[in-house]
């Protein structure tokens, strides 16, 4: 008998390849993996709805811990719909400094991410190495913000602090370290002969599945899809930087396949990238305010005067992030909806499983950078404790119906 | 290839990265040890940095605007009698706060300062070194009907 025989393999949701829970049902044939079936909903934390009941500046500090490396990214997109809907005009200079703060975030991200799956493969020199690199930005941002991480610096209107002239020489030795360092980290991560063999061809998404699953950030850019919102739709001080390209695999002189190997090429020339940026920001920084209104209850009785909506794209360290929120003569949003990049590029996992070995599950995981707690978006269970599944109908019934309630 | 056991050497005769661990050898009481102070401090923290909260009980005035901007909920509001007058004076538990800094910036009479102890940790959560202002709330607080 010469029948496919296909086994059934579940990992998760808590394993210790994950570092967040989610649940994969594989179809395993030999070592390969034939189907891939992906379950969210173990983590979810109702964030939308605990910050109906919080007024527009506590709503910060919520957001900041939807995710613990993102922690710049989704007060930004708040701040940017929030600021679209009650048209205010942020100073430059709370822009410059908007910039270099989520850059230095972006930054720390990579690193921690090149450390991540460097781990997964089993490489953990490399692991160590790019977290030892990362502690200086770490370090810079604590002294500008005065936290290491969730860092309270942004606010509706602007920034909180500002970067004082003796924060300069800090930031400017940060950027000097990473210019000295950056070619070799690029040489120790990129032409490693361990990290070839592990990560080229595999996991690949093409060019094609990318454009239809609507992957976003470093997965989209590694597929050879050339979008980045900080390009497409500027913010902050990106319109004022003219030579600002989205990174592609071709910057390192190779053709955009789409596997691992392109994610880390993405995300390491971002570093550079990033670093060119502070650097801009840094000489080109505008004098003057850094925001409109320094008290948080003026502002708060600002926005409750105002009637509209508002969405907010940023790109964060993983691919885009958009808010969008109602504002209704309320002291917080009436709605606010949030939509993180696992939440798109979760969904490509399914077509980066064809014909992946078991043995190379944890790094595909990995390469798109997963956040699951930021995707989650609700959990249904039943009165029996058995998890029903939503069709699309029912869900925008619900929708319409959630929707009316509010609306009365 | 060559850049990693280059590298490799580059860091077997460079400094440290990390900071020194705290004691040389396992302590036969933490307590004691801390009592002492007879440890490596950790590195020191710049100017700005978002520490534990500084409270002024004398110059507050019981505004309670602190306790409707925090967003972790983690100051709470007691009565007493100052200046023959009833008022209200505030406790911030630690062990809820996010270090945001929001009720600094809000205080109309600047009676909260962020400081830069940051080695918070403790058994009781509700004990005076978690939670701001404990003391003065055992020396002043009045019962809320026999103020009157």
């Amino acid at each position: 008998m010469s029948t496919r025989q296909t086994y059934p393999l579940h990992i998760g949701p808590t394993h210790p390849a994950f570092k967040e829970p989610v649940q994969f049902n594989f179809e395993i044939e030999g070592e390969r993996v034939i189907t891939c079936d992906i379950e969210f909903g173990y983590t979810h934390r109702a964030v939308e709805h605990i910050a109906r009941e919080r007024n527009f500046i506590q709503i910060l500090y919520l957001l900041e811990r939807i995710c613990g490396i993102c922690s710049v990214s989704h007060p930004m997109a708040y701040c940017l719909a929030v600021e679209q809907a009650a048209e205010i005009e942020v100073p430059p200079r709370a822009k410059y400094i908007r910039t270099i703060i989520g850059e230095l975030e972006r930054l720390h991200s990579h690193l921690l991410w090149t450390g991540v799956a460097a781990h997964e493969i089993g490489f953990d020199t490399l692991f160590l190495y790019t977290w030892n690199i990362r502690e200086k930005v770490l370090d810079c941002l604590e002294t500008i913000t005065g936290n290491r991480i969730n860092y309270g610096i942004l606010t509706i209107g602007g920034v909180r602090r500002d970067i004082t002239p003796d924060l300069y020489p800090v930031l400017q030795e940060t950027l000097d370290y990473y210019y000295d360092v950056f070619e070799r980290a690029r040489e120790i991560i990129l032409d490693n002969m361990s990290i070839q063999l592990r990560c080229k061809n595999v996991g690949i998404l093409s060019h094609e599945n990318a454009l239809a699953y609507c992957a976003v950030g470093p997965t989209a850019r590694a597929s050879g899809v050339p979008r980045d919102v900080r390009v497409d739709y500027p913010v902050n001080a990106y319109p004022d930087i003219e030579w600002l390209k989205p990174v592609s695999p071709l910057d390192a002189g190779r053709e955009p396949r789409g596997d691992v190997y392109d994610r880390m090429i993405v995300r390491v020339h971002e570093i550079h990238q990033s670093i060119d940026i502070i650097n801009f920001c840094m000489e080109n920084m505008p004098e003057g305010a850094v925001d409109v209104e320094p008290k948080a209850t003026k502002m708060i009785s600002t926005l409750k005067k105002v009637q509209g909506e508002g969405i907010g794209r940023y790109e964060a360290p993983r691919g885009e992030v958009s808010h969008y929120d109602i504002l209704d003569n309320r002291e917080g949003p009436l709605l606010m909806k949030v939509k993180a990049p696992t939440y798109s590029n979760g969904i490509t996992w399914m077509k980066m499983f064809d014909n992946v070995e078991i043995a190379d599950i944890p790094i595909v995981i990995a390469s798109i950078d997963p956040c699951v707690a930021c995707a989650d978006r609700m959990s249904f269970v039943d009165s029996g404790g058995r998890r029903s599944i939503m069709t699309s109908a029912d869900l925008h019934r619900l929708s319409v119906e959630k929707q009316r309630r509010i609306g009365k | 290839m060559i850049a990693g056991v280059y590298k490799f050497f580059e860091q077997f005769f460079s400094p440290k990265a990390t900071n020194i661990f705290p004691v040389k050898r396992v302590p036969s009481s933490i307590k004691e040890l801390l009592a002492g102070g007879d440890i490596y401090p950790p590195i020191a923290v710049h100017d700005g940095f978002r520490g534990k909260l500084h409270y002024d009980y004398i110059t507050c005035i019981g505004c309670a605007m602190c306790e409707k901007i925090c967003p972790a909920k983690a100051i709470e509001m007691y009565p007493v009698v100052e200046n023959e007058k009833k008022s209200k004076r505030i406790v911030i538990y630690l062990s809820r706060c996010t270090y945001c800094s929001e009720c600094v910036n809000i205080c109309p009479k600047n009676c909260l300062s962020m400081g830069k102890e940051f080695m918070l940790a403790g058994f009781d959560k509700y004990g005076p070194a978690m939670v701001v202002g404990s003391v003065e709330r055992r020396e002043h607080e009045v019962k809320e009907d026999s103020g009157a």
